[in-house]
């Protein structure tokens, strides 16, 4: 068995009198899609913003690639190779589609300040390689011939595949993919699917929140589900789907349209 | 990207010809010049404001640090000007460091009122500090600025040296703005959290973009100081701040000319109010002219805050426009 890539150990978050989230315990091996699912206020995106280092677990602890990251900065965290997208869009309006996703490749450039106020000849030459990526990554979500437009024209589904692209352009060992479904149409939403398949194979490792349970029994090797801020069920979509108590705290009647539309 | 260079290239030759043409007007040079000064200042404002989203009430406290430490240095020292600029940037650079790094981890109306803090407390340290100051009294005598034995001591010498600082400064920060370091910091205008998320240290972006910006002020007060021949803290005050941020308003956050084109509408009004206002309403006293840009701020904020580089402007004079 490889090690896993990340660790939640009994992650705990408290805002006030209110426990959010509570002895979520569970780990993502490289390489694995793994669907985080739950009603509305299970306590899903907490947890995102506590991996991704927005806020800092009360108790328990965050392993990434073999090192505690509960504690350490966003920016630190997405260094080590772990970025994410969001629920409700954050996208750099006042840049264009190209210059969104370039921040993305923030930290594999180099340029400070002084040496980009001179335009040094290595900036221009890291300039032309970092458009090259950016373009590339543009391209395999579909939106290379937006890239000079300004990000605030695009459509919803349009931002929320730029977010994507944003978040992959550097190359993670890990994504955290927040709804990325939300908003699409279906065949974007297979497109997105099929993408993050093939970024699997490439060697990179998903974490997502989703409520198209269609996308989550196709593209998850593994489902954790919260309800209450508290972890009632993991395990393959097949057994998920099967699961007594997430039937009854979640998936309620849609179960038998999905057991049924999925092979598994 | 041909339609740009075509605009830089009718506005550099329009520079280095309104010297040639008012020859014996030094009134129009003098005016240029002041628009240069202060769009210089402004320009720097506009990385922070415009660009990283970051608000500063205490910018004149830079310009006074640029023009106090050149002054100090030429006439009590002896240095060169050159090296008292470069020293007066090292110096504001200093300053910038310790105050960002308390007043950059505040947000929006704190961060406002922290850095209108820092103005008056660096106000009345020029007011004060005599030994080193002047006091009410100030400098005079400073010197024109001077490069080996070249002393640009008229009009015209000024206005060179001042709009060729401009122009090093407009192409820097456009250089900055499409790069790495650009992009972080135009980031957390739109999202700390999206930025943070990539990877952007944000504070270091902010202490970066703060940092430059007053910079670009430290230059301003130096040459400054050295083209007018004296200065006093009253130069240096909230009102000088306040009268930044309106550059910066009008001239707009979509394109990095802005900052000039805010001080030259500043200026040009602002002469203008002095000839018309004391004839319509003889009792009039300095403050109109405060009332009319207080006003200006108001209706651009509400019909256009974009500012001026937010209109369609036609091709040939675009000013350089970029996605903001």
């Amino acid at each position: 068995m490889t090690e896993p890539l990340l660790t939640l150990n009994g992650v705990m978050k408290r805002f006030g009198g209110v426990v959010a989230v509570q002895g979520v315990t569970f780990d993502v091996r490289p390489q694995e899609i793994v669907a985080l699912i739950g009603p509305n206020g299970a306590g899903k995106t907490t947890l995102f913003n506590m991996i991704s280092g927005i806020f800092s677990p009360t108790a328990g602890e965050i392993r990434f690639a073999g090192r505690p990251i509960h504690g350490l900065s966003p920016h630190a965290i997405a260094r080590l190779g772990l970025t994410r997208t969001f629920q409700n869009l954050q996208i750099f309006y006042h840049m264009t589609v190209l210059e969104n996703v370039l921040v993305g490749l923030n930290v594999r450039l180099k340029t400070r300040m002084l040496a980009a106020g001179l335009r040094l000849p290595r900036v221009a030459e890291e300039e032309r390689r970092a458009r090259d990526m950016a373009l590339q990554w543009l391209n395999r979500v579909g939106l290379a011939a937006l890239a000079d437009r300004p990000a605030a024209t695009l459509s919803y589904g349009q931002l929320k595949l730029l977010e994507v692209a944003r978040a992959a352009v550097s190359q993670p060992a890990m994504i955290l993919l927040d709804e990325p479904m939300a908003g699409l149409n279906p065949a974007e939403s297979q497109a997105l699917v099929r993408l993050m398949l093939a970024m699997r194979e490439e060697g990179t490792t998903f974490l997502f929140v989703e409520h198209d349970m269609e996308a989550v029994m196709t593209a998850a090797d593994r489902i954790v589900v919260l309800d209450y801020g508290r972890m009632i069920a993991v395990g393959p979509p097949a057994e998920i789907a099967v699961h007594p108590e997430v039937i009854r705290a979640y998936l309620g009647a849609e179960i038998e349209v999905i057991a049924g539309a999925h092979p598994q | 990207m041909a339609s740009r260079r075509w605009t830089i290239a009718v506005a550099v030759f329009g520079l280095v010809a309104i010297p040639f043409i008012f020859t014996d007007n030094n009134y129009v040079l003098s005016l240029m010049i002041l628009i240069g000064l202060f769009g210089l200042m402004a320009t720097g404002l506009l990385l922070l404001m415009g660009y990283a989203g970051q608000v500063s009430l205490g910018h004149a406290a830079f310009f006074g640090l640029g023009a106090y430490t050149s002054a100090y240095l030429t006439t009590r020292l002896g240095w060169s000007p050159a090296a008292a600029l470069l020293i007066g940037i090292v110096v504001s650079l200093a300053v910038a460091f310790v105050i960002g790094l308390a007043a950059l981890r505040l947000r929006e109306h704190y961060l406002a009122l922290a850095t209108l803090g820092f103005g008056v407390i660096m106000y009345t340290i020029f007011k004060n500090a005599k030994a080193i100051t002047g006091g009410l009294d100030g400098f005079f005598g400073v010197p024109p600025f001077s490069i080996g034995s070249f002393v640009f001591a008229d009009e015209r010498a000024s206005y060179a040296l001042v709009w060729g600082a401009v122009v090093l400064g407009l192409w820097f920060a456009a250089n900055v703005l499409h790069s790495r370091a650009g992009r972080a910091i135009r980031a957390l205008h739109d999202s700390e959290f999206a930025a943070e998320a990539l990877g952007v240290n944000v504070f270091r972006a902010k202490l970066d973009v703060f940092l430059l910006s007053a910079a670009y002020a430290s230059v301003a007060g130096s040459l400054y100081a050295h083209y007018v021949g004296f200065i006093n803290p009253q130069l240096f005050d909230l009102v000088t701040s306040i009268t930044l941020v309106a550059m910066v308003i009008i001239g707009g956050n979509r394109a990095i000319i802005g900052g000039v084109l805010g001080a030259g509408v500043y200026v040009v009004l602002g002469e203008g109010l002095k000839a018309v206002v004391p004839k319509l309403i003889p009792t009039a006293g300095g403050e109109f002219e405060l009332l009319f840009f207080g006003l200006l701020i108001i209706v651009i904020m509400i019909f256009k805050p974009e500012g001026l580089t937010g209109f369609r402007w036609p091709t040939a004079l675009r000013p350089g426009r970029e996605a903001r």
